[in-house]
């Protein structure tokens, strides 16, 4: 019970105004970004068959810094047609992976990070991603809370270099019911460029590996590679 | 594999993209353009008669032996920034860039530019990169790349810096130093003079641009300065400073208009407060050192043929002169320039 309020209270407010000079006498900023994945989506089923699927990512963002800290939102969607082989459902195996499957996918991002250096910030990634099976609205859900760390190197006063690494271990539900554990790690690399001092275009690449663990004994990975464009203005 | 669309975040993006584009067209519904008169010849004012030169040095790339002067990573940019604005910009047609200098090479520039000022002219020195505070003797020195750990006699003393001003200063009209770094203020003993008037009265500026002037801005007092301002590539001062010369739309601006502006940002957006005064005993009038734009945009005039002559517009000048255009740059109390710049990094994710 200790360590619960612990971890849940005492710390979280002790990393907030544990800089109140920083807090005191910077502004804060306000921004709104959007995004778009170009997403293959790939993995291996428990069986050793491989699934793959192309599909566009839309993405929102609405994200606040104060002074070192920042913060925010990002919402995710899109929908993955598997023509022959789908990833195999944990449970309720019907349709098999092998007929073809529209999945739609959802991912859900709470950050909360923190720039201890000028360029280098960590950050917590509150995570939920869903699929959804559009046969039988069958869903799987995974949720975890990740560690990662960012940073960026300006490169002239237009381009940027930034990226960001981290993992998130994820539980797995699948029609509501816990069937295993997944561990997630990503990768994301791209270029910004300044178009002026409120708005900012950025192009990337996004690597996500993910291995699935089931309770049954079943293993079963994702990978996902994107191409990112996105905007952000400051609002 | 075919693609669904997508009503929901289609429409979710077009009220961003609108959203992000609202705040450009609020800015452009609230300029106000200054009129301004497209001039074929160099916008000199007549009561400004002498060259303008500058001695632009940035310092990154430390290589103390014992590690105790690390490498910055935005003074190299900073100074190239400086001396690009100032060419560009404020007409300076004598600038000396030096990039990761050391002691001997920042002291035969200072020598050098001593020699080469004749009267008149207006010298600007800029400096940015690491300084150091001795706190038993209160000696401030500029630290150059060649620097060895805190043995200062590898190191650019305040007295020796003041010395070769004094000597610019005695040949020119108007000398400024700009200094960028830690402790920059022990190079001030003397407190900030009086605010300018809130006027563009061009006889302020003449008479300001007649009498002798010695002025100092620095980053801050005697304290630390950061070296990157989120990520903007440039020191907050630096930063600040190309901010309020790259946004002013005044043809003719004072330093101690440009010190005040520079000194506001900075004080409210980091923990640091720039200081600006006089070089004591150089010889200063209370005069003051002038920054010329020579680049006002002037919508719809031929690039070649857009030039200011401040010389016809007076103070108190009609909103229209008879066959102008109007400027896009609007005036100081609608600044387009932010106040503060956020990283507008994308969200990390995972």
């Amino acid at each position: 019970m200790k360590n619960r309020i612990l971890f849940r209270y005492f710390l979280p407010l002790t990393l907030l105004f544990a800089s109140p000079p920083i807090w005191a006498q910077t502004e804060t900023h306000y921004s709104l970004g959007a995004k778009l994945d170009f997403s293959t989506w790939e993995g291996d089923n428990p069986g050793g068959e491989s699934f793959k699927a192309k599909a566009p990512m839309l993405g929102l963002e609405a994200k606040i810094q104060h002074g070192s800290w920042f913060g925010g939102l990002t919402l995710a969607g899109g929908e993955f047609e598997f023509d022959t082989l789908a990833p195999t459902r944990p449970t309720n195996p019907f349709p098999s992976g092998s007929e073809p499957v529209t999945i739609k996918r959802s991912e859900v991002d709470l950050v909360l990070g923190y720039r201890f250096w000028p360029r280098i910030a960590l950050f917590l990634d509150l995570k939920n991603v869903s699929n959804e099976w559009d046969t039988d609205r069958y869903k799987t859900e995974y949720n975890g809370l990740g560690l990662g760390i960012s940073g960026h190197h300006p490169l002239t006063p237009e381009w940027t270099l930034f990226g960001n690494f981290g993992v998130v271990p994820m539980n797995i539900k699948a029609d509501g019911q816990d069937v295993g554990d997944a561990t997630r790690s990503a990768l994301n690399i791209g270029f910004l460029y300044r178009i002026s001092q409120r708005m900012n275009f950025s192009i990337g690449l996004q690597s996500q590996t993910q291995t699935d663990d089931y309770d049954n004994g079943l293993e079963q990975t994702h990978r996902i590679g994107a191409l990112t464009l996105g905007i952000n203005a400051a609002i | 594999m075919k693609h669904k669309p997508y009503t929901l975040p289609t429409q979710l993006l077009s009220v961003l993209l609108l959203l992000a584009l609202l705040p450009a067209g609020f800015v452009t519904a609230a300029s106000r353009g200054i009129k301004l008169e497209p001039v074929e010849k160099p916008p000199t004012p007549a009561f400004i008669d002498g060259r303008y030169r500058a001695l632009v040095v940035g310092n990154n790339e430390y290589r103390d032996p014992e590690k105790r002067w690390p490498s910055l990573e935005t003074a190299v940019a900073g100074a190239r920034a400086v001396a690009d604005m100032l060419k560009n910009r404020y007409g300076f047609d004598d600038v000396t860039l030096l990039e990761n200098a050391t002691r001997r090479e920042m002291l035969i520039a200072l020598d050098e530019l001593g020699r080469d000022v004749l009267p008149n002219d207006n010298v600007l020195v800029y400096y940015a990169g690491h300084g150091f505070l001795d706190n038993d003797t209160g000696k401030g020195y500029w630290v150059p790349v060649d620097a060895v750990g805190t043995d200062t006699t590898t190191f650019l003393r305040n007295s020796s810096i003041r010395d070769e001003l004094n000597t610019i200063a005695a040949r020119g009209r108007h000398t400024l130093l700009i200094a960028d770094s830690c402790f920059s203020g022990s190079l001030l003993r003397s407190g900030t003079r009086a605010l300018p008037p809130q006027t563009d009265n061009e006889r302020y500026y003449q008479k300001v641009a007649q009498k002798k002037s010695v002025q100092i801005m620095t980053a801050g007092g005697i304290e630390y300065v950061d070296d990157n301002y989120r990520s903007t590539g440039h020191s907050p001062f630096t930063h600040f400073l190309l901010n309020e010369l790259e946004y002013s739309d005044r043809p003719l601006l004072t330093v101690s208009e440009l010190s005040q502006s520079v000194e506001k940002a900075v004080a409210n957006n980091v923990s640091q407060v720039p200081e600006s005064g006089v070089l004591q005993g150089a010889g200063d009038e209370l005069g003051e050192f002038i920054f010329v734009n020579i680049d006002v945009s002037v919508s719809g005039a031929p690039a070649e043929r857009v030039k200011v002559n401040v010389n016809v517009v007076p103070a108190e000048a009609p909103t229209s002169l008879p066959g102008t255009t109007e400027s896009t740059i609007p005036a100081p109390s609608e600044s387009t320039a932010p106040a503060t710049t956020p990283d507008l990094l994308p969200m990390p994710t995972l």
